[in-house]
């Protein structure tokens, strides 16, 4: 060991770093390096990472962190032992959290009581002792430099010496080599690195800029002025700091020092309170029989054998713990009727289905436990749980109580650049100017990658050839999946039995009063920490609306979980393609694969929810497996051994499930080697990790007797994965509610629509779609009624009345007003709503203006002439003028202003489509409506309506997929890529478009292929109408 | 005689204003903003611009995105009520009661000139053709008074009228539009969720009520609408009666008391002009003496100023050449041209006192030529000669130099060849760097020859590195500090990419 750097930047110093923190670990290898720290500024973010890759290229990773003073210098600590590390993440966790977000300063104070297990380095030219001395005030440098050595001690305090080819840093280091001599302090030389290798000079410079809002051309002496801050040889720096040997010689010395690992790490759960007598595990072995009593009934000797199999296993990986806190929160869940069901591969344990936690029973569908949880890999399994919605803070509030918020966290989302955002930053680093990064951004999805850079290059009217063009594609590319910032994981907490600031650092979220730990959920499994993800899920909160109101209204309990799932209506609803607010499968490529399915039973939906995902898409599954499961095409294997796996999905593979048995099976994978290929599969940074596994995956193949052809073949079809593969549990949990919303949607469709109502938003439907619907399937819908309606939409009969909550001007504290006073008395008159309510004049004219006020006799403008007579008024004042009535000759709605007026004050349409009043128009100009396409020919055809959903999905090659309402259904429109090009104006911005066309059935599904597209106007001016885009 | 009030309307006038300038967008896409962020809202589009889907109150930025080659002015209020000055001055002609309503639109007092136009149809025509004249698109209504006149101007095209005949208001106004109350948003929403989309509409509704909702301003929009807009012509005051000094106490016969009556009254003028941020560039000064003779004075600076004593110092002069045949009983100052001030400049004079910058500049101009007058500007770069640049001035530099001035010096403390801040080393810097010839044994600079001189090398520190500018061209230099055998000391650096050698620059 010759050399060993300390002073190392990752990407996760964010924008300063250039390199992620796996390329150093792999450069500073193949240097010959024997150690390397890792010090980003103020945090440990990328330390997981870091140790792992250090961990496989069998360097030592040093942790650490450039911390920022109080005083805004910068000071080196490296980790000596697990004191010194949970020394570190407390001092960063008090800088973080008593700043504002982004900020993060320790106090001196702070770290001058905290320092033990620590080395601290002078730092760079922003080091306190190096500023002062470039100043020449050596007096207080000396000061500086005491305290420091009196804080960590004389062995543990350094002064850091750098040399860049830089002039100041020579003189810098003559000046701290004299301190060092004087003060007995000794020296250490790093290279302050910030980026693996010179050309990492350029991306450096980038992110600078986008750091501090500037551009390449503007940032002057903010680059850095050389490329000299890379990870060197280590007789380079011999050579570099040949005036100082012992500087280098002592970068060995700190090394061996620092000898902490994330592997010592270890964090435990919070020991769960049992009842008196019990352990962990016989309460959980009780739990666990009482719910088997429930669910199974019978119980069937495989269920009791999968139940003591999956005990036997869980005891002897003392999980009972975890899996009670899990069951706790699903059994606070129950208590609080909130409702919830575990997702992903929780739902292969029958334990988890025994304590209700999850809800599909692994039993009966013959899933795999062993997915969810192992011997061999002695880890604690991933249990996420979906909540409502609407009370999923509910649940995170209970674990911050139970466990307290030192002992509890949420792990975070690193938001990392993609390719509109990485365009739009570059973009104006390198001078683009704000409109031309903008117009390519917008041609780009938000997680377009940088393949997709170039051909939108292609379309904006940047030239592609230009130098700077260029390098706009050349750094999107290398900034592609860079660290920007921090965001909250949307349900991931992490519970610790020591406090949670010892073992990672904590910070300031940007929603108020939340914190995060610097770890996302994949490095937080990493290092151990046990994760439970609390998800919000819309579909619950409906399924929960739906079943409240069943109940109320017909006094029909209904349990999820006792529906059978083999009813033949519910199937034939879904075979029809019918599903808007169904689960899952209402976007258009689900409703078009419906029918060409035909689903039939239960796994039907398991294999249906799968299916329709860029895995499968990407990996050309979606029409084998439905010509194969329409007699069209012979059910063949890649290779006879592996029938047994894909049997069910007829030979192909849809399920994580079945990649990891055909690694198993047809390459001689282990279950470890086939777990790191099921987690390369279901993982965000999985591209990579997959095509590392690639070799021995085909290689495993072709000796196990399958050709190269073939194995390359399976091989493309698992990497499909790599974009989201899905677990078969996963899947079936998905599909139980694919299943329960359908059956609302036949048995009980106006609770249904009223659920879905309330539930908003939620799915890909707009709340006027959505009403469309429901009028298609009888369910008449009410106007908002300011003596009926209550701040929800309510069913009177069969009815739906639509809620207050839908008027637009009305936000929460008109809910609470309105809510008070309802519960007082119903309202009698206008001036009784007007005063009692005491709402804005604006809220009061929107009401008026979508009928509200029709109730109390009054028509909708009169309402509003009456509600601006109102306004300023007492009611005294107004019991005086009641005798004083004037007729107002106010001019009446036509039809069209009710059909405006309506969608302006509610975003839809109780009563009419504003098709409707183009109808005739449209007859005469030979437009065929929505429910006439079924009979009418194949061929050249008119279509209009209005624009409800624009798609361009990312696997469809640019085609552009346009679904039309009008009012008898919907039309779909397929696009193609040079005419979505040419004619984008029309497409992307009209509201209401015709469309020439040809119209094309195939397995029951029609679609029109454009080929012109005409804007509509309404005659009186038209209705505010959002449709759903590119989502 | 009843009422009668002609109203010029000139639509989109800040855009006209704006357009007449610059003649050469008239067949581009043009937009007009607020300001010139690209959030300002769109204010006024030309034909072209509204064709590609233009409309106002769309941001620069989306309006940027539905028509990429548009171009985008900025609303300029001086500009506007200057030029709108100038016409109305010109108005003066064809009616001397002249009230602005606001830029573009103005009302004339028609009542009285039966007996110049006999038909009313007269008048219009010519104003229509004066203001035409004048470059500007134009509609112009007559009506008994100053809403239907505007009415009548407003629906009517460019280039032609609406007469409301007399007593007819009310029946005129009935079927109009009511966006063409001069009412704000707010107000117009109220009135659209009524379904009050004429004047007529409005008309009828009952006063009490109206009062009660929307208070005085309602009942004046009543009125309007019903035809009885009875507020008189506000007379815009064209000819300022203060810059006449009549019958003066006694004859003037000398320069000092000349010169000291013009002084008091032009001090007047200008700071009403500097209250307007406007400043004058040209001054008449009218001398009538006993014998009813007039001696104009005519007085032009090259750049617009507010300086009394500019003006007074150039009267002094012009008034040592003139002969006055008579004693001086009434003096005149009008001001005759002005235009915005100047922004203010940095440095040199005195705050406040731009113009005179301006001044010098332009007689520095006079004599060293356009385009040699150069503004030294610092800027923030790794290699030295970056450090500083000459760039030409105009108006726009000195807005620059002064928005740049504080994120500069921020770059500038961080540079590692910072020679020019806390520095004692006192480098003198080549800029361009000259080539040099260098010989270099064993690793070390031993001799080197730059433009006039040569010499062995004694000793160098070095290399120190600089590299950067990979976006454009890019440069890796390696620089040495040598001292000759006669001690002096040089900077100098060899060019990675050329492999030459170059002197930096000399330290004293």
């Amino acid at each position: 060991m010759e050399y060993v750097e300390l002073h190392c930047h990752s990407n996760f110093s964010f924008l300063d770093g250039a390199n992620h923190p796996e390329n150093l670990a792999e450069k500073a290898s193949h240097l010959g390096y024997k150690a390397l720290a890792l010090t980003d500024h103020n945090g440990l973010y990328g330390i997981v990472r870091f140790h792992k890759a250090c961990k496989e290229k069998e360097i030592k990773a040093i942790i650490g962190s450039e911390i920022t003073l109080e005083n805004g210098h910068h000071l080196v600590l490296l980790v000596k032992n697990q004191q010194g590390y949970s020394t570190l993440c407390q001092l960063l966790s008090h800088a973080l959290l008593s700043h504002p977000k982004g900020e993060a300063k320790v106090k001196c104070k702070e770290l001058f009581s905290r320092s033990k297990g620590l080395i601290a380095l002078s730092a760079c030219l922003c080091g306190e002792i190096p500023s002062l001395l470039l100043k020449n005030d050596y007096e207080n440098a000396e000061r500086t430099a005491l305290k420091l050595k009196e804080v960590f001690g004389r062995d543990n305090f350094f002064l850091e010496l750098g040399y860049h080819n830089r002039p100041e840093q020579a003189e810098l280091n003559s000046k701290l080599k004299s301190l060092g001599e004087k003060l007995n302090i000794p020296l250490v030389a790093t290279n302050n690195v910030h980026y693996k290798e010179p050309e990492g000079q350029r991306l450096q410079d980038v992110l600078v800029c986008i750091k501090n809002h500037t551009s390449l051309d503007q940032a002057g002496t903010l680059l850095y002025p050389n490329a000299e801050r890379h990870l060197k040889y280590p007789q380079d720096m011999k050579e570099l700091f040949a005036q100082y040997p012992v500087a280098i010689e002592n970068t060995i010395g700190i090394a061996e020092a620092c000898n902490f690992s994330l592997d010592l790490l270890k964090p435990s759960l919070p020991a769960f309170s049992v009842p008196q007598g019990e352990t962990p595990f016989s309460y959980l072995y009780q739990l666990t029989y009482e719910g088997a009593r429930e669910r199974y009934r019978p119980m069937t000797p495989q269920a009791a054998k999968q139940i003591a199999h999956e005990l036997d296993i869980i005891q002897r990986l003392d999980l009972a713990g975890y899996f009670l806190i899990v069951w706790d929160v699903a059994r606070f869940c129950r208590g609080k009727e909130i409702l919830c069901q575990g997702r992903g591969s929780a739902a292969n344990s029958a334990v988890c289905y025994c304590l209700g936690i999850t809800a599909v029973d692994p039993v009966k569908l013959n899933l795999l436990f062993e997915r969810f949880l192992s011997e061999e890999r002695r880890e604690a399994p991933d249990i996420d749980i979906d909540i409502q919605h609407n009370r999923r803070e509910e649940v995170i509030q209970y674990v911050y109580e139970k466990y307290g918020r030192e002992h509890a966290g949420m792990v975070c989302e690193v938001i990392s650049y993609r390719g509109r955002s990485s365009v739009r930053d570059v973009g104006k680093a390198l001078g683009f100017s704000l409109e031309q990064v903008d117009r390519l951004a917008k041609l780009l999805d938000h997680y377009s990658d940088s393949e997709e850079i170039v051909e939108r290059v292609r379309e904006s009217e940047l030239k592609a050839e230009s130098r700077r063009v260029k390098l706009l594609v050349e750094l999107c590319k290398e900034i592609e999946r860079f660290p920007r910032h921090l965001g909250i994981h949307n349900g991931g907490m992490v519970i610790t039995a020591k406090p949670l600031s010892q073992i990672v650092p904590i910070e300031n979220a940007t929603m108020p009063d939340r914190t995060v730990i610097q770890w996302d959920k994949d490095d937080s499994a990493d290092v151990g920490l046990v994760k439970i993800d609390l998800l919000g899920l819309g579909m619950l909160t409906l399924i929960d609306f739906a079943i409240r109101l069943i109940k109320e209204h017909k006094g029909i309990v209904i349990d999820p979980a006792q529906l059978g799932y083999d009813d033949s209506r519910v199937y034939d609803l879904l075979s029809g393609g019918d599903t808007v607010g169904v689960f899952q499968v209402e976007s258009r490529a689900q409703m078009n694969t419906l029918p060409r399915l035909r689903p039939k039973c239960f796994y039907d939906l398991v294999v249906e929810v799968a299916l329709i995902r860029p895995g499968p898409i990407q990996g050309e599954m979606v029409h084998p497996y439905l010509r194969r499961r329409n007699g069209e095409e012979a059910v063949t294997y890649p290779h006879p051994c592996l029938e047994p796996i894909l049997k069910r999905t007829l030979g192909v593979p849809l399920f994580q499930e079945q990649g990891m048995r055909v690694a198993m099976q047809a390459a001689g994978f282990t279950a470890s080697q086939a777990d790191e290929l099921r987690r390369a599969m279901g993982h965000k940074r999985s591209k990579e990790r997959m095509e590392k596994l690639s070799v021995s995956l085909i290689q495993g193949m072709v000796k196990n007797g399958i050709d190269l052809a073939a194995a390359s073949r399976i091989y493309k079809q698992l990497a499909a994965f790599a974009d989201f593969g899905f677990a078969e549990s996963h899947a079936a949990s998905f599909a139980l509610l694919v299943y329960v919303s359908a059956y609302f949607k036949v048995y009980y469709p106006s609770e249904f629509y009223c659920a879905l109502l309330n539930a908003q938003p939620l799915g890909f439907y707009s709340p006027s779609t959505i009403v469309e619907d429901a009028k298609r399937h009888g369910v008449e819908i009410l106007n908002v009624d300011a003596t009926k309606s209550k701040w929800d939409c309510t069913l009177e009969g069969e009815k739906v009345r639509l809620g207050f909550r839908y008027v637009r001007e009305l936000g929460p504290s008109a809910k609470e007003k309105i809510e008070k006073e309802q519960r007082k008395k119903k309202f009698e008159s206008l001036e009784d709503f007007v005063f009692r309510t005491d709402l804005p004049q604006p809220a009061l004219e929107q009401l008026a203006m979508v009928d509200a006020f029709s109730c109390f006799g009054y028509d909708r403008r009169e309402a509003v002439w009456k509600v601006q007579g109102l306004a300023n008024r007492s009611a005294e004042e107004l019991s005086l003028r009641n005798s004083q009535t004037t007729f107002v000759p106010l001019p009446s709605m036509n039809a069209s202003d009710v059909l405006i007026a309506d969608y302006d004050g509610l975003g839809l349409s109780p009563t009419r489509h504003p098709m409707q009043f183009l109808r005739k128009h449209l007859n005469g100009l030979g437009v065929i409506c929505a429910c006439k396409l079924r009979n009418a020919d194949e061929g050249d055809i008119k279509v209009a309506g209005l624009v409800i959903v624009r798609q361009r999905p990312g696997t469809a090659k640019g085609f552009v997929f346009l679904t039309l309402e009008d009012e008898t259904g919907w039309i779909n429109v397929v696009v193609k890529p040079n005419l979505a090009k040419k004619c984008r104006g029309a497409i992307i911005s009209s509201s209401t478009l015709l469309v020439k066309g040809k119209l094309e059935k195939h397995d029951g599904v029609i679609n029109i292929i454009g080929r012109e597209f005409t804007p509509l106007e309404f005659p009186q001016g038209g209705v505010k109408f959002e449709s759903r885009d590119f989502r | 005689m009843n009422k009668r009030t002609a109203c010029m309307l000139i639509p989109k006038f800040p855009l006209v204003v704006q357009l007449r300038d610059q003649p050469e967008l008239h067949e581009e896409p043009v937009t007009l903003a607020e300001n010139p962020s690209d959030r300002s809202k769109v204010l006024h589009t030309n034909v072209r611009a509204a064709d590609q889907g233009v409309s106002l109150g769309m941001t620069v930025v989306q309006a940027k995105n539905v028509c990429p080659e548009l171009c985008v002015l900025i609303k300029d209020a001086k500009k506007e009520q200057l030029k709108f000055d100038e016409l109305l001055r010109k108005l003066q002609r064809l009616s001397p009661f002249i009230e602005e309503a606001n830029p573009g639109i103005a009302y004339l007092d028609a009542s009285g000139l039966k007996r110049t136009y006999p038909q009313e149809k007269d008048l219009t025509e010519e104003l229509i053709s004066f203001v035409r004249f004048q470059g500007y698109p134009v509609r112009v209504g007559m009506a008994g008074n100053k809403f239907t006149s505007l009415v009548g101007a407003s629906i009517s095209e460019n280039y032609s009228y609406t007469i409301v005949p007399e007593g007819k208001e009310k029946k005129f106004l009935q079927l109009q539009s009511i966006q063409l109350l001069p009412i704000g948003q707010d107000l117009y929403e109220k009135f659209y969720r009524l379904g009050i989309k004429t004047l007529g509409q409005f008309a009828i509704l009952p006063d009490q009520e109206v009062a009660e909702r929307f208070g005085s301003e309602g009942v004046r929009l009543l009125k309007l609408t019903r035809g009885q807009d009875d507020e008189p012509l506000k007379l815009k005051k064209l000819d300022e009666k203060e810059n006449r000094i009549k019958d003066l106490e006694f004859p003037l016969e000398t320069q000092t008391g000349i010169l000291f009556y013009v002084n008091s009254i032009l001090k007047r003028q200008l700071n009403g002009l500097a209250q307007k941020e406007l400043a004058c560039e040209k001054i008449l000064v009218i001398l009538k003496t006993e014998d009813d003779n007039e001696i104009p004075i005519h007085l032009s600076v090259a750049q617009e100023t507010n300086r009394l004593k500019t003006f007074i110092n150039m009267l002094r002069l012009r008034l040592e050449k003139v002969v006055l045949p008579a004693s001086v009983k009434e003096i005149q100052v009008k001001i005759q041209r002005s235009s915005p001030l100047s922004s203010e400049q940095l440095g040199f004079y005195q705050k406040r006192k731009p113009d005179l910058l301006g001044q010098k500049i332009i007689q520095l101009k006079r004599i060293l030529g356009n385009g040699n007058i150069l503004l030294p500007q610092i800027t923030s770069s790794h290699k030295p000669e970056g450090k500083f640049q000459l760039v030409p001035y105009t108006s726009e530099t000195k807005r620059n130099l002064k928005r740049d001035t504080k994120k500069k010096s921020v770059h500038l403390s961080n540079s590692p060849f910072d020679f020019s801040q806390n520095s004692t080393s006192g480098l003198r810097l080549y800029n361009p760097p000259k080539p040099a010839t260098v010989r270099v044994e064993n690793g070390l600079i031993n001799f080197v020859i730059a433009d006039f001189w040569y010499g062995e090398v004694i000793r160098q520190t070095g290399p120190w590195e600089i590299s950067g500018e990979w976006w454009s061209e890019g440069y890796k230099r390696r620089y040495f500090e040598i001292e000759l055998f006669e001690g002096e000391q040089y900077l100098i650096f060899l060019e990675n990419s050329s492999r030459k050698w170059f002197l930096q620059g000399v330290f004293d």
